[in-house]
């Protein structure tokens, strides 16, 4: 989505579609209200002051005050165009291709970080303390895959909701990618064991099994690409010690928890 | 003479907000999408400081050769 051609962030292509635009809660601006707050009460302090005492106060003493309170009026709305600022050109975005974090620290810095929807590996949403629970905001933590830092959309509304909309979101990729064979991580590993010897029909047939059921057994995940979506199913998997691995030779079948 | 001094300080003061008051603008309108608040807030805040800025200069005339 594309509004009069401006893009939402620079590498957005034009058949990409938003699914989220997500800004932090609002709760998170509280702390500049307070400090608009505690200026109000002051300037109106100066001005409740130069209006009672109209007449007795020395020319410059008057022009003293009417100065000092409109600098203080000046500099809170500088400070709230701060804060305003940096808490809402914060930005997530969620597409079906990525996800992106837009962060504003102050006027000259700026941060974009992407990540490929493919890469995430596990989605988790936290909520804690009175107000978050109250108002329902909180942290989705988003694990990636390799070596690469993990995403925060820190203070986010509804954090249960829009991380499983990423998993979801992240499942149709997956499926999507692996229906027109653009799977970098399936291809690598399809022509690996090809290398090994494996017949090509097998090893598709496996791999296609595996991601359109991705937690069925441990059985299935024996010799075939594992989707790094499933880290319950890999985990399980490696913690496997000899005996369980004869059992499953011999055809028993381990269930494993879907996340 | 004091009052002159008085009065160019919050001339600097208001040179120093103007800019700072330009950049916050420009961030704003460079990185705002259609349709949020970015468009508003920068309307309300340019009416606010120019109401604050026009009605002070109105005090302090009056303060210095109305009263």
């Amino acid at each position: 989505m594309v509004i009069e051609g401006k893009k939402y962030f620079p590498t957005q292509t034009e058949d990409e579609e938003i699914f989220f635009l997500i800004r932090r809660h609002w709760f998170d601006y509280m702390i500049f209200v307070f400090v608009a707050f505690l200026f109000l009460i002051l300037t109106i302090g100066i001005a409740w002051y130069l209006i009672a005492n109209q007449g007795n106060l020395s020319q410059i003493t008057a022009v003293f005050l009417v100065i000092a309170d409109s600098v203080l009026v000046l500099l809170l709305l500088a400070v709230e165009l701060y804060g305003f600022v940096n808490h809402y050109l914060d930005v997530y975005i969620v597409t079906n291709q990525r996800l992106v974090e837009i962060t504003q620290n102050g006027f000259f810095n700026r941060d974009i970080s992407e990540l490929q929807i493919r890469q995430v590996q596990d989605v988790s949403a936290h909520v804690d303390g009175f107000f978050r629970t109250l108002l329902h905001f909180g942290d989705v933590f988003i694990q990636t895959a390799g070596e690469r830092e993990n995403f925060i959309f820190s203070n986010i509304p509804h954090p249960y909701t829009v991380s499983k909309q990423i998993i979801d979101l992240h499942e149709m990729a997956l499926a999507n990618s692996e229906e027109d064979g653009s799977n970098p991580e399936v291809k690598k590993y399809n022509e690996n064991e090809l290398e090994k010897g494996l017949e090509i029909e097998e090893v598709e047939q496996a791999a296609k099994d595996l991601i359109n059921n991705p937690s069925k057994t441990v059985r299935q995940v024996q010799g075939v690409y594992i989707p790094k979506t499933n880290t319950t199913a890999i985990k399980s998997f490696s913690k496997t010690d000899d005996s369980q691995q004869h059992e499953l030779e011999e055809g028993k079948e381990e269930k494993i928890t879907d996340k | 003479m004091t009052i002159t001094i008085l009065v160019a300080a919050y001339a600097l003061f208001l040179i120093a907000f103007l800019i700072f008051s330009l950049i916050g603008s420009y961030h704003l309108r460079r990185f705002g999408y259609a349709g949020d608040l970015t468009k508003p807030v920068i309307l309300f805040y340019t009416v606010i400081s120019t109401a604050v800025i026009i009605v002070t200069i109105l005090a302090i005339i009056f303060e210095s050769y109305g009263a």
